[in-house]
């Protein structure tokens, strides 16, 4: 066992800890400080007491893990398990080793309490009274021999596992789990800074499922530390691979950094340990130097009681914490400083000049740990404020730089159609007022829905620059999309200036995505504010591949002699006449299927940018047996394009109409017909009823057949024509099904 | 503050809190109140129905699910004769194939009814129904965060069916839990297989009622011999609503910090993200119900399903003050908060 670490006070978070998370019933705990307030520290104090008789303690160094790991670079699940199993394996080990000399005691205590079964119950004690006493006694003796059985298999099995399947390694550990609980043992699983863990790490979710569901059952208790909270947007929330939310159920217990009472107690206490004590104005500059951190304060006192003669004079100060501290402390201001976003930054700047952030009520962040100080000496540590004036303005005022979100609510079929003509995913917008070059390295991904898009530019000194920037949808991801799901857009960017080292700074945009079968007929411009028609979007659900279309010609093809010829040249009647037949066998094919009228248009969210309705790709249209205006035709048009007619769509007030051109001839005429009718009515009256109504829009009507913008002046009052063909061909391509 | 509760009396030192449990009840003695779902859930699998628990986040479906395995009084509920519950935590098979979940399943019923092995394929199912049957056991199978499982690829979707065909042959009751949104979008694509589905018959897992949220805060503290003050229960109540898991933070912090304004930090340290988060995945119709468009009764009635609101001979109002005080102390809100780093 390792020896106990020392440590000051943290009596309450100790006590806390002991009782949500060690006692027999614990669970699941995240120590969450922003600051160095000494939260690995906190850990390994707790690890080393090893204060639970029935847990097994294992600590996942991930600096060992990645030392193990075939690529140190890109921990993966296996590298997790074979880890975490072999410290398992290392614990139990340990445990046996301390049980094994008793194990003979135990077995003969067993044969002689199992004897005793055998024997007359002593005189005045009922037989069935005295067996159960015994059978008690023997069960009892009993456990320890099993749990002492359970720790060698477990121990063997995993001695065998080196070149185990992942699968079967998996396994191993739920299965180790288990049969430790069955023992009444548990596994208390110690991981520090798991925020990079969670970051850094290939690990799948699969992995981290396990982790919750065995910490949720009481097989394995996870203390964890962590920089940030684990749900976060930062960490990665929303979507199918919520990682935020996967450990929303363990209990916080928040370490701060100590306030001025505690620190000069700490410094005392140091003293008690090494016998180097401090006068008051010692502790007092210790304080001042150190601030609210336990580590900064520890380091301080560590060089400065070293010092033969202690520096005492203003002079001698000034040297130690120039030439001794300031380079030792240095690297630590960095790693705060390096957690601090942007305007973290700014507000600690703010209150080195002026005593307070300007901005009320920010949330500092890691940034506390200076504000520690401030408050406990009414300004900043001197060290601290040197740290921070000799950083590198990263532009927070001669470098601007400003994402913007362009979808708050991003279709799906708008990108899955056209990847090409999506407006970009975010725009950054910045500005360079200082007289170097400035590098920035811009990303954004919609998480789990698109790739991560990626592109280094460099800003001129004293130029603005205005980059876009789309993404690349998974396709599969977002063709299974079928209701709107929340998600985020992470951007993120890394500055770089000459003199100033890069600095990630990560941001998370709520969204959402919205499922394939939304669509757009319509968007209002953020920018412009005026409305923009997507209607040729509509050419995205017309598909002639789809197996129900398909299905449905072949049926149309026996209803007309089993022919289908499409156009037939040169123009002329008889050629219309032939054309007019196979678009009547398709509409009496579909109204031999007997669907009927159904609306399904009101998408599950609406945001007010979009004018937009769910419409069914064909072959739910045909699953459903229900369709309105618009799947209907969708569908029609689908079914017109398998047999290499030319289909439009039009869309009028609340209504919309399939037709076709008389022939491929790009001014031929167009013909529609109402296919709401077929549900009810033969082909001669969608026919009639389509032909009046086209007839009174026909003079107003705005053809689409590009994917060039189109201002709407009135949304509800535009008769819009889009030619699939032509859209097809500007580069649309059906939704995958 | 002047709305705060008057100081406690008494601060004791720290002796452990009842209330620290942040993952689904696992010991009857913690488990409090949902009569009346463990009543319409215990009659269903009398009757070899089929259950679906459907709620928001937190809302304690996971733990009603292993509360149904609690001992009970006899009478307390309809109770099943025999019963043998098999838990399935599908969290374990995020990306496990048919033949580990299938030996999982066997490896319980043999250990629970001292069966042989089965082999884990899907033709063994009626052989373990059948054993069942015959030991006169009757077969219950638990499945919590059943999403998971339902995601994982390498289930094959007739499985499911299949399932529904042992379920059905076998009289085997399957009370599944899941949040509310997070299956019924696969279910349109038959991944899962409406089969299935169509077995189950929905029991929504809600906010408390007023009673159980006070059975809930006062009685671990009872039980400790340091019961609440009226004013400490109004301050939880007023902090949690009627939200198990709220309840059980904001009883946890009260019980363990001696001054109001402590309590209420730590209370929001660690609320503070989930009250983000359900602001986060609000609907939008229900976000504007709550900045003020009064006039969506939908918007208002889902809102009071999901325990966001109450409403009480008091009248309506938000389930916890802090959360109100998010809104209006910060009227930029959460949503807003996030456009605010664009709007510049």
């Amino acid at each position: 066992m390792a020896a106990t670490v020392q440590i000051f006070d943290r009596i309450p978070i100790v006590a806390a800890i002991n009782n949500d998370c060690l006692s027999a019933t614990g669970r699941g705990t995240l120590i969450f400080s922003p600051q160095k307030s000494g939260k690995s520290h906190l850990m390994r104090y707790i690890y080393s007491l090893r204060t639970a008789n029935d847990a097994i303690f294992c600590w996942v160094n991930m600096d060992l893990m990645r030392a193990q790991a075939a690529n140190p670079e890109k921990l993966t699940d296996r590298d997790f398990l074979r880890y975490m199993l072999m410290r398992l394996a290392e614990e139990l080990e340990d445990k046996i080793t301390e049980l094994n000399p008793k194990e003979a005691r135990w077995k003969a205590d067993l044969m002689a309490a199992r004897a005793q079964l055998n024997v007359p119950p002593p005189s005045g004690t009922p037989p069935d009274r005295y067996q159960q006493i015994v059978s008690q006694t023997v069960d009892a003796l009993e456990a320890p021999l099993n749990m002492l059985n359970t720790l060698r298999l477990i121990a063997d099995d995993v001695a065998l596992s080196h070149e185990a399947s992942d699968a079967y390694l998996l396994d191993l550990f739920h299965e180790s789990l288990e049969q430790l609980q069955a023992v009444r043992k548990r596994v208390i699983l110690f991981i520090d800074d798991f925020h990079y863990v969670l970051k850094q790490s290939d690990f799948s979710q699969n992995l981290k499922y396990t982790l919750r569901g065995a910490n949720s059952e009481g097989r394995l208790v996870l203390l964890l530390s962590s920089a940030i909270r684990l749900m976060d947007p930062s960490i990665g929330r929303g979507g199918t691979q919520d990682i935020g939310t996967v450990f929303n159920d363990l209990k916080l217990q928040v370490l701060e950094p100590f306030d001025r009472e505690l620190a000069e107690k700490f410094l005392d206490w140091l003293g008690s340990q090494d016998g180097q004590t401090l006068a008051a104005d010692e502790r007092a500059y210790l304080c001042e130097l150190g601030g609210g951190s336990p580590q900064f304060i520890e380091t301080a006192r560590s060089l400065y009681v070293g010092r033969v003669p202690r520096p005492l004079t203003q002079e001698q100060r000034s040297a130690f914490e120039a030439n001794v501290l300031y380079p030792a402390l240095e690297a630590g201001f960095a790693q705060i400083w390096s957690r601090c976003t942007m305007e973290q930054r700014r507000a600690c700047r703010d209150l080195i000049k002026s005593g307070s952030p300007s901005a009320p009520n920010i949330d500092l962040g890691a940034g506390n740990c200076f504000v520690a100080c401030a408050a406990m000496n009414e300004r900043v540590s001197r060290l601290a404020s040197r740290f921070i004036r000799e950083q590198k303005d990263e532009g927070l005022t001669g470098f601007a730089i400003t994402p913007i979100l362009n979808y708050e609510s991003f279709p799906s079929a708008l990108c899955l159609s056209m990847p090409g003509e999506l407006e970009a995913l975010v725009t950054f917008e910045m500005a360079n007022q200082t007289s170097d070059p400035i590098g920035v390295q811009l990303t954004c991904q919609l998480q789990q829905f698109s790739l991560r898009a990626a592109e280094p530019v460099t800003v001129a000194p004293y130029e603005s620059q205005t980059k876009e920037m789309q993404v690349t949808l998974i396709s599969r991801e977002a063709a299974s999309l079928i209701k709107p799901d929340n998600t985020q857009v992470e951007v993120s960017y890394t500055i770089s200036a000459p003199a100033a080292p890069g600095t990630l700074i990560t941001k998370t945009f709520r969204a959402r995505i919205l499922p394939k079968d939304y669509f757009v007929f319509a968007r209002r411009h953020k920018g412009k504010q005026n409305i923009v028609s997507t209607a040729w979007l509509i050419a995205a659900w017309v598909d002639r591949e789809d197996k129900s279309v398909i299905e449905l010609r072949a049926e149309a093809a026996r209803l007309n002699n089993w022919s289908m010829p499409g156009y037939q040249t040169p123009d002329s009647p008889a050629a219309h006449q032939v054309l007019r037949s196979q678009v009547k066998a398709l509409y009496d094919a579909l109204y031999a299927r007997k669907l009927t009228y159904g609306n399904r248009v009101l998408p599950q969210y609406q945001d007010t940018n979009n004018f937009g309705q769910t419409v069914r790709l064909p072959g739910k249209t045909i699953g459903d047996a229900q369709m309105n205006c618009l799947d209907g035709a969708v569908l029609f048009a689908s079914l017109l394009a398998s047999c290499d007619l030319d289909p439009g769509i039009l869309f009028i007030p609340e209504h919309a109409m399939v037709g076709w051109k008389q022939s491929h001839s790009p001014g031929a005429d167009w013909e529609f017909l109402e296919i709401t009718d077929v549900t009810a009515s033969d082909f001669d009256a969608a026919l009639k009823n389509g032909r009046e109504l086209f007839a009174k829009y026909e003079t107003s009507v705005v053809d689409v057949g590009s994917l060039e913008p189109l201002e709407m002046k009135d949304v509800e009052k535009a008769a819009v024509r889009v030619d699939i063909r032509r859209v097809w061909a500007a580069g649309v391509t059906p939704i995958p099904a | 503050m002047s709305d705060f509760p008057a100081e406690p009396h008494t601060s004791s030192p720290y002796t452990g809190s009842p209330y620290s449990r942040r993952t689904a009840i696992l010991d009857p003695a913690e488990f409090f109140g949902r009569r009346r779902e463990l009543e319409t859930i215990y009659g269903l699998i009398c009757r070899k129905t089929s259950l679906y628990l459907l709620g928001e986040r937190r809302t304690g479906k996971s733990s009603l699910l292993n509360a149904l395995r609690f001992p009970r009084d006899p009478g307390e509920f309809p109770m099943p004769v025999n019963p043998c519950y098999i838990f399935w935590n599908s969290l374990y098979f995020s990306s496990s194939d048919e033949s580990r979940l299938l030996r999982q399943l066997f490896s319980q019923i043999s250990r629970e009814l001292t069966a042989p092995i089965f082999d884990p394929v899907r033709e063994s199912l009626p052989e373990a129904g059948e054993f069942a049957r015959h030991a006169r056991r009757q077969l219950i199978v638990l499945i919590d965060e059943f999403d998971v499982l339902v995601r994982n690829p390498a289930i094959p979707r007739d499985f499911f069916g299949v399932l529904r065909a042992w379920a059905e042959e076998f009289e085997i009751p399957f009370v599944i839990a899941c949040r509310e949104g997070s299956i019924e979008g696969l279910l349109d694509t038959n991944q899962v297989g409406s089969p299935f589905w169509n077995i189950l018959q929905n029991v929504y897992v809600g906010p408390m009622s007023q009673e159980e949220s006070m059975e809930l805060i006062s009685t671990p503290a009872a039980n400790l011999d340091r019961p609440f003050s009226d004013e400490d229960l109004d301050q939880i109540q007023s902090w949690g609503g009627h939200h198990p898991f709220f309840l059980q933070m904001a009883a946890d912090h009260t019980f363990r910090a001696s001054g109001r304004e402590e309590q209420k930090r730590n209370f929001l340290q660690e609320a503070d993200v989930h009250y983000d988060y359900i602001f986060s995945v609000l609907p939008e119709r229900e976000l504007a119900y709550l900045r003020g468009n009064r006039n969506d009764s939908r918007a208002e009635s889902e809102l009071l399903r999901k325990g966001i609101l109450i409403r009480d001979e008091k009248g309506e109002r938000l389930f916890s003050s802090l959360f109100r005080d998010k809104i209006i102390v910060q009227p930029t809100s959460f949503l807003e908060q996030v456009k605010a780093f664009y709007i510049k």
